[in-house]
């Protein structure tokens, strides 16, 4: 075959691979929204909350309301072009203070399952992940990237907990500055952040991060900051990445507050002496100081939680472990098997035996859940290799 | 030394595009990546795919096809263009001109793979996230480097030794590429005869495993064949060389090229036959040989055609006659036509399962079934999959719907014929591992995501809850509705499980997150009703405990004292992407002294290597569905 044929065959192969994708009458899936007669829908910005029984439509109506009105109000005050459909779906079976993400396809929008007809229901949980979800939408998952990550999670909680004194992310907050000072590095490294301290605890110092600027900074600044980091679409890929690059968040964050990382260190020290002076931080005394210790022994993970005072009722330690590979990457919080214990009845060392193989890299949390605190906190974790 | 130099740049100037596309093909990303993504967000795996755990590599094919076109423009180039008269005419040693041509493609192959460790670590250095930022390592780095080097230097010895017959000097490579393939299935441990299980990493903790006698294996080999290239190149056997040059040039040699070429692709074709046929699990049944002694007599009915082993008619006579009934009442229940006779072999003697079926054809063990109850739950179970394989016209998204597949011909088949007890059992099982591994729709809808992790059978207690659930929601037509869901046309294509099911159930009528919260008021309902049962199955941890004779000894600790009829396996595989048919598993026995103690005795030929993935069960009663914790790693 001479070079021309060779030529020839190339281009009529590429030529046959072109057409069929343009031919391909390949149909796209409708837009995600829920097929069912017990539904509230809302627009602008579209809100559906699926409430399954008659007798939960007026718990269905006040939140689609709530979440309409957020929505709302973070267009503005953040000067959204577009908000995407937002859906929440009734599931009775899960903790009633949890939120379940569901991934859906791209322009689909926001799914979340919660079971808010239960009792207990944490409504401020539910409006906060939804807040985050969807500016993670909006700037095509940027705002979910690490750098961005507290900024995210401090506007979604600032907002939720708007004019509240106390509220229970700053009871978290302060519980987690028992055992150490919150810091911009901490906020800087997420990733870490998240897995040593559990979503909760991660999601409160974001929160003592957003008060605390502020508080100092003013809130127009602290929303021009947030405009500037979490509310728009990237630039296109590598422009993303240069932009990023010139303009650190640190930087980002002195030029729209004033307040460079150490100014924040000090702005959220403050904050917490502020929280600490409250009449309802005294609800602090009900949970223990806690210690965790977490080893892995031959096949066993050996686990230890002791408390400077008698833990609440209620009161419950897990041990939350999971195959972590060889490769360092966030472990999404139901990815981590959990071993429940109550932690009053917790006697010296725990051990989970045989449930992972030697060689395995291990994932192993430990974290109380306290009434006082409101959601889990992790108080120790560590990546472990089995002997 | 400086003509043996000469050659040498001249051999790589040669060599440079092909180099240039290697290096394209390896590293090409580095150019597409700040075009199409943000790319300081993807972490060492998101870049480089290869360094993922795994049992298989595909990344080894794009090496050895790199090698062999680099080795096969050494010699048979200069052959084609009529220059290698002009190369032996030169005042050089034919060993040397053999050196440079070698020390030149491994230039090349070294200048591929240096290429991509460099432009890897650099993309993967620009991620600043703490935890995955982390993730590259030099001493990694170079480590899976050298041993994609490694490979790409065996595969070229065996390349330029097949280079000398030309492209049908690759046959017989293939060929035994081929036959390691189906070893591998049948003789684990000789995985290691595979040379592209060097670069499928397997990692003890952080560290890579280097396998030193694979390597050392298969890099003797190589060289053996460097030797006979070189004999065959440069020594006496070039001259063979030539006159198999002179034979191609004439008439009668192109015809016996042409018919070597059609001879050898039909024995590739024949081959792949093998591969493929031998790879389905219905193969595998007459390990014994009971099947070839089987006399078989055929019944025909109205909507079936039965073979019967003629020595169990007796046990044949009441299914034979409830045969019609059970058809039409699945039939029924999935609002479904008639369709065609089924041919329903009771023959079957597979200690894998219990029944298979392909279109229009069940295979179901009567041999193995003395319970008649049974028998016929399996034989209407089977009869459902024949009705799915029509309705659906086999366009169903496999990996998004095993769940539903297997789960609803339970359910059928629970209904059609009833077993109260049996199905408590089942359900117990189904909530026991939603609950106690908090698993989510999302595991149980992509089945490679499940067997990751899980047990691959859950599919069948997990399916047959949810397909309940569905038929308490929507009604009994339900699930015939949803099998005409995945067969309509203008369906989209390739969506994720989540996806592909939203859109199947719109498609028939339904709402999935309406159809998920009736599942798991159901998984509640049963967790509820069954309470004491499920807190009853033990939790099992364990491993290895060493070697009796020719045995692995595995030993399971169980954390409360099991039911008294419970019995305990282990299965093991090589890892997550091992088939249902490469899973060995054995019953454990409980030890006399300590009840909550239970050893597995595995035969340790059948171990898949040194380093294997167990799973252990406790099934609480003496048959039906078994209780599983999660895969775990363990070694010899």
């Amino acid at each position: 075959m001479s070079a021309r044929e060779k030529a020839i065959v190339g281009v009529v192969l590429i030529g046959a691979m072109i057409a069929s994708e343009v031919f391909d009458t390949k149909k796209d899936k409708d837009p995600f929204t829920f097929d069912h007669e017990a539904v509230v829908r809302l627009d602008d910005p579209r809100v559906e909350v699926l409430y399954l029984e008659p007798r939960h439509r007026p718990r269905a109506e006040a939140l689609g309301a709530v979440v309409q009105a957020d929505l709302r109000g973070v267009r503005e005050a953040l000067a959204l072009e577009r908000v995407p459909a937002v859906h929440v779906a009734l599931r009775e079976a899960i903790d009633p203070r949890a939120v379940e993400p569901v991934e859906l396809e791209e322009n689909d929008g926001v799914l979340v399952r919660a079971s808010f007809a239960s009792e207990g229901f944490d409504r401020d949980a539910l409006r906060a992940a939804l807040i985050e979800r969807v500016l993670e939408e909006v700037t095509d998952d940027r705002a979910a990237f690490e750098p961005y990550a507290w900024v995210r999670a401090g506007f979604a909680q600032a907002w939720v907990h708007a004019g509240e004194a106390m509220p229970a992310p700053a009871l978290r907050a302060l519980h987690v500055a028992r055992a150490e000072r919150p810091r911009f590095l901490a906020l800087s490294r997420w990733q870490r952040t998240e897995e040593r301290l559990g979503p909760a605890g991660a999601e409160s110092l974001a929160y003592a991060a957003a008060t605390a600027i502020e508080a100092r900074a003013g809130r127009a600044r602290w929303l021009a900051f947030a405009r500037a980091t979490i509310a728009r679409e990237p630039p296109p890929a590598a422009l993303a990445v240069i932009d990023l690059r010139m303009r650190p968040i640190a930087a980002r964050l002195e030029r729209e507050t004033g307040l460079d990382p150490a100014a924040l260190d000090a702005a959220m020290h403050e904050q917490l002496a502020r929280w600490r002076a409250s009449e309802r931080a005294r609800l602090l005394d009900r949970v223990p100081r806690v210690r965790a210790s977490i080893a892995m022994e031959e096949r066993s993970i050996v686990w230890r939680v002791t408390g400077d005072r008698p833990f609440e009722p209620g009161a419950s330690c897990s041990l939350l472990h999971a195959a972590a590979g060889p490769f360092d990457r966030p472990l999404r919080p139901e990815a981590l098997f959990r071993e429940e214990r109550v932690c009053a009845e917790l006697a010296g060392e725990e051990a989970l035996v045989g449930r992972h193989g030697p060689g395995e890299r291990v994932l192993v949390a430990v974290e109380l859940d306290s009434p006082t605190l409101g959601a889990p906190v992790r108080i120790a974790s560590a990546r472990l290799e089995v002997p | 030394m400086t003509a043996l130099y000469r050659l040498y740049r001249k051999e790589l100037r040669a060599l440079a595009p092909f180099a240039l596309l290697g290096m394209l093909l390896a590293s090409g990303d580095l150019f597409v990546r700040p075009l199409t993504e943000r790319h300081d967000e993807s972490s060492w795996v998101d870049i480089a795919g290869y360094i993922e755990p795994t049992t298989e590599s595909s990344s080894a094919w794009i090496w050895m096809v790199l090698a062999a076109s680099i080795a096969y423009a050494a010699y048979p180039r200069e052959h084609d263009e009529g220059t290698i008269a002009l190369l032996h005419s030169l005042p050089i040693r034919p060993s040397s001109i053999y050196l440079a041509k070698v020390a030149a493609g491994w230039t090349a192959l070294f200048a591929i793979v240096a290429v991509l460790l460099i432009t890897d670590g650099l993309q993967s250095n620009l991620s600043p996230a703490s935890l995955e930022g982390g993730q590259w390592r030099l001493g990694l780095a170079l480590e899976l480097a050298a041993l994609q080097l490694a490979l790409c230097l065996i595969a070229y010895g065996h390349a330029l030794l097949a280079s000398v017959a030309r492209l049908f000097g690759l046959i017989p490579y293939v060929v035994l590429l081929l036959m390691t393939n189906i070893l591998e299935d049948s003789i684990p441990p000789l995985i290691w005869a595979d040379p592209t299980e060097l670069v499928a990493p397997r990692y003890h903790g952080r560290s890579l495993v280097i396998p030193w006698a694979p390597l050392a294996a298969q890099a003797s080999l190589a060289l053996f064949a460097y030797g006979l290239a070189y004999l065959s190149w440069v020594g006496p056997a070039a001259r063979v060389g030539r006159a198999i040059e002179r034979l191609r040039a004439s008439l009668g040699g192109k015809l016996v090229a042409g018919c070597a070429g059609v001879f050898a692709l039909g024995l590739l074709a024949l081959i792949a036959l093998g591969v493929l046929v031998g790879g389905m699990p219905d193969d595998e049944e007459h390990e014994d040989g009971e099947g070839s002694a089987i006399v078989a007599s055929e019944v025909t009915t109205e909507r079936y055609r039965l073979t019967i082993p003629s020595d169990l008619r007796g046990r044949a006579e009441p299914l034979i006659a409830d045969a019609d009934r059970l058809h039409e009442a699945v039939r029924v229940r999935l609002g479904a036509d008639v369709g065609p006779v089924l041919v329903a072999d009771l023959t079957d003697t597979s200690a894998e399962h219990l029944g298979l079926t392909a279109w229009t054809t069940l295979r179901v063990g009567l041999a193995g079934e003395r319970d008649p109850e049974q028998l016929r739950r399996t034989f209407t179970h089977e009869t459902a999959h024949a009705f799915q394989h029509r309705l659906t016209d086999g366009r169903a998204s496999s990996g998004a719907t095993r769940f539903f597949m297997e789960g609803s011909a339970e359910h059928l088949a629970q209904a059609v014929v009833p077993d109260a007890e049996e199905l408590a059992r089942v359900r117990a099982v189904a909530v026991a591992s939603w609950t106690r591994h908090r698993m989510r729709f999302e595991d149980l809808a992509d089945d490679e995501r499940l067997r990751a992790r899980f047990d691959p059978l859950l599919v069948y207690p997990l399916g047959e809850l949810f397909t309940a659930a569905l038929v308490e929601t929507y009604g009994e037509g339900a699930i015939g509705n949803v099998l005409r869901a995945m067969r309509r046309d203008g369906a989209p294509r390739d969506l994720p499980p989540r996806a592909y099911w939203e859109d199947t159930l719109r498609a028939a009528g339904y709402d999935l997150e309406t159809a998920l919260a009736a599942f798991e008021r159901a998984v509640s309902r049963e967790a509820e009703r069954q309470r004491a049962a499920i807190d009853a199955l033990p939790r099992l941890g364990g491993g290895v405990r060493g070697r009796e004779g020719g045995s692995l000894v595995l030993e399971a600790t169980l954390d409360r004292d099991a039911p008294p009829s419970a019995s305990f396996f282990v299965q093991v595989r090589s890892g997550p992407n091992a088939g249902d048919t490469e899973t060995v598993g054995v019953e454990g026995e409980v030890d006399p002294s300590n009840p909550r103690r239970v050893t597995f005795r595995l035969l340790a030929p059948l171990l898949p290597g040194g380093r294997f993935q167990i799973l252990f069960s406790v099934a609480p009663g003496p048959r039906g569905w078994a209780f599983s914790e999660s895969w775990q790693w363990a070694s010899r």
